[in-house]
């Protein structure tokens, strides 16, 4: 109980730093912080569905309502996959799938109540996944012959709703923003060659901390 | 343009290799653990003059691997391989295998997944026998899913695909099974001819011409005409004149000029000789029941030998009279080379003699094994023959237990009258022997060393070889060449070449189709 009301504390001081109300700004500056959702049986020998991901955003104001928005985010991911057939070849080893991503997105954000502290919102965004998969099945071995590295490009796009809580940080002159958001992205898949495909379209969720100047 | 996106893709690849770290391959992300029921490829690879073909069961696909280092999908039209058999020619490969379709006009269901929720019973796997040459498949055929051994012509022509019930376990069928009839293939086309030839046919001889095949079933024998278009039965023996008699061959050989075939069947001491010209059968009372027979074309004789009898049977091919020679132990194995026969055991016994019998002179040299013979094989030349023995019970003299305790190779000198070899222990288990295509020499993998073992036959002395990774298994490659297998998940073969010492390894194979998880349907068409 006491661990409780010092975190209540805690926070009203950091509230208190800044204040409302809002004020309409023209450029924002984020960190993020994300999961993209993934579909498909291969991905659990990269670890499972989802990547997730951190980067950073910026936005610029284009009316009241309207946002423009741009972020790259990445994320790293892998797997040791084991042969239970102990008559595979490799079944004591097996190997290692690792991903890494890296997302670009554009897009606007439509901010449904701008001048609110509280700030529901709309975002579309155009996606550009690269991808990096590298499959190493002998660790011991730094030069080892089946370290097999090939990258791979989706394209598409995503669809999300949100809700934003803004107040000035008077020190900076600035404006806090915090934003939950979540969404569903549609985007072709990650094709890795003769590895095969990836599939990234699932849902989107994304939370993030920025200033906005 | 394709180039230009691709270097940008590289670029970017590379930026996120720097993001990952300076050695990205020395600090891959583990998140968590992820376990595969199905190897990624067959260790059980088929090697051809040119190439190597490995089945990869996890992706349903089958590649093509090659001594330059490359390696490529050989496109069976969406099918999935199940077995794959080499043909004598060392050009042609036989691939069973099975492709999906579904049974629907709708569309829209273009996957097996799709198929699958529409209605699974809609599912249809048909079965195929494709012929590929060179990594490219030239010819395919129906052919029903059970069959599962295959015989070859010497020349390559043809194929007689049957059922060998020792894989029962391998036995795929849906609704009945059709035991009485085997399926001779022409290798050119791939086409099909079903043939009855009785029950349960599970041995396929062909006459050194490769004009006619002898098919053994239970208490039948049928002779087919392979040069007539429809597989003509030319003549049928019964080897029982009861049905209730079932009589079941263990063993068959035909004799150098083709004319007789020589059987042995299961539990009984008649030799069944069949004349295959004059349509007539003889049998010959033997001493028991005989554990292996082997026909030598020099002397032109058959050796037969007895699992419990310390004793070799040699019967001439003119008028099947039987020469009886006692030996000190039993044998239950022969191996056949040019003039000779070499009689060794493989049971589970404490027997150590090989014997090398002249089937010309019936001269019989005694050599004496360190340990229990676990396998032999003659050099081309016949000149040489390795057997590898396995560990036994341990000697109380201290050199020789140390022998016994041990894994060994032994090089049997064939020349010599006085029956000697050499003798190397091992200190693990011997996974494969070949020879040089000159026999000078017999390569060697132990398991758990990274080394190929290079014999001298004539001197013995071993010469080691690094190889890239650990060794699983060794075959003949090509006119001169090896090949190696290694354990490894992602596909590792060596290509060795011994007038060079070198090695060419090729890795990676076993990622084709890695990530796919759908499966496309196959539409049925009339060029089908």
């Amino acid at each position: 109980m006491r661990s409780l009301n010092l975190s209540i504390l805690a926070t009203t001081i950091i509230l208190s730093t800044v204040s409302s109300p809002v004020e309409a700004m023209d450029i924002g500056l984020s960190l993020e912080t994300g999961i993209i959702g993934t579909n498909g049986s291969g991905w659990s020998m990269v670890g499972g569905p989802g990547i997730d991901t951190v980067g950073f955003g910026a936005s610029f104001g284009l009316n009241d309502n309207l946002v423009g928005i741009s972020s790259i985010n990445l994320g790293v991911k892998g797997a040791k996959n084991y042969l239970t057939d102990p008559e595979s070849p490799g079944d004591a080893e097996g190997f290692i799938a690792n991903l890494a991503v890296a997302q670009l997105s554009a897009g606007v954000r439509y901010d449904l109540l701008p001048e609110s502290q509280w700030i529901p919102f709309a975002a579309a965004r155009g996606e550009v996944t690269l991808g990096s998969m590298r499959l190493d099945d002998d660790l011991q071995h730094e030069d080892n012959i089946n370290q097999i590295e090939q990258s791979a490009m989706s394209a598409g796009g995503s669809l999300g709703i949100g809700v934003a809580w803004q107040g000035t940080v008077s020190p900076l002159n600035s404006t806090l923003r915090v934003e939950l958001e979540g969404g569903f992205g549609v985007a072709s898949a990650l094709s890795l060659g003769d590895l095969g495909d990836l599939n990234v379209a699932g849902p989107r969720t994304r939370a993030s901390v920025g200033l906005l100047f | 343009m394709t180039n230009s996106i691709i270097t940008k893709i590289g670029l970017v690849g590379l930026g996120l290799t720097a993001l990952t770290g300076c050695d990205p391959w020395g600090n891959l992300r583990v998140d968590t653990y992820n376990y595969m029921e199905q190897g990624l490829w067959d260790k059980e690879v088929v090697a051809t003059s040119a190439g190597m073909y490995v089945r990869l069961p996890a992706a349903g696909a089958l590649v093509w691997v090659t001594p330059d280092g490359s390696s490529r999908t050989v496109d069976l039209h969406g099918a999935e391989t199940t077995r794959l058999v080499a043909a004598p020619d060392g050009e042609t490969l036989l691939v069973f295998g099975s492709y999906p379709t579904c049974d629907t006009d709708d569309a829209d269901i273009v996957t097996v997944e799709d198929c699958l929720n529409f209605d699974p019973d809609k599912l249809v796997l048909e079965s195929m026998v494709y012929v590929v040459k060179n990594g490219d498949m030239i010819a395919s055929s129906p052919i029903a899913a059970h069959y599962n051994a295959l015989a070859f012509t010497s020349d390559g022509s043809h194929a007689v695909a049957y059922l060998d019930f020792s894989k029962a376990a391998d036995i795929d069928f849906n609704g009945l099974l059709n035991l009485t009839e085997v399926v001779f293939i022409d290798l050119q086309s791939a086409a099909t001819t079903s043939v009855p030839v009785g029950f349960a046919a599970d041995r396929i001889l062909f006459s050194s011409d490769d004009e006619k095949a002898v098919v053994l079933s239970e208490s039948k024998v049928v002779v087919v005409d392979l040069t007539s278009t429809n597989y003509d039965i030319l003549v049928q023996y019964a080897l029982s004149l009861d049905v209730d008699d079932e009589v079941r061959p263990q063993d068959a050989e035909l004799t150098p000029d083709g004319q007789h075939c020589i059987l042995t069947v299961e539990g009984s001491s008649d030799l069944y000789v069949l004349d295959l010209e004059n349509e007539s059968i003889n049998i010959v009372d033997l001493d028991g029941a005989p554990a292996a027979l082997g026909v030598e074309s020099v002397g032109d004789k058959t050796a037969l030998v007895y699992q419990y009898e310390a004793q070799v049977d040699l019967i001439e091919h003119d008028y099947f009279s039987v020469e009886s020679i006692l030996l000190d132990e039993p044998s239950n194995n022969i191996a056949v080379g040019d003039g000779f026969a070499l009689l060794y055991n493989v049971s589970n016994s404490n027997y150590h003699d090989v014997y090398r019998l002249e089937t010309t002179n019936s001269d019989l040299i005694e050599y004496r094994m360190e340990n229990p013979v676990e396998s032999l094989q003659i050099a081309p030349d016949g000149a040489h023959a390795v057997a590898v023995t396995r560990p036994e019970s341990a000697s109380s003299d201290p050199l020789e237990a140390y022998a016994d305790e041990r894994y060994g190779i032994e090089v049997l000198d064939l020349v010599s009258d006085r029956g000697s070899h050499i003798s190397l222990v091992s200190n693990s288990q011997p996974l494969g022997v070949a020879f040089s295509k000159d026999s000078v020499y017999a390569l060697v993998l132990l398991d758990g060393l990274d080394d190929l073992l290079k014999i001298n036959l004539t001197t013995g002395n071993a010469e080691s070889l690094d190889l890239v990774d650990t060794p699983m298994s060794l075959g003949a490659f090509g006119e001169d060449g090896f090949f190696i297998t290694h354990d490894s998940a992602l596909g590792l073969v060596s290509f060795f070449d011994p007038a060079t010492d070198t090695f060419t390894s090729v890795g990676g194979f076993a990622t084709g189709g890695l990530f796919d998880d759908e499966r496309m349907l196959v539409q049925n068409t009339e060029e089908d």
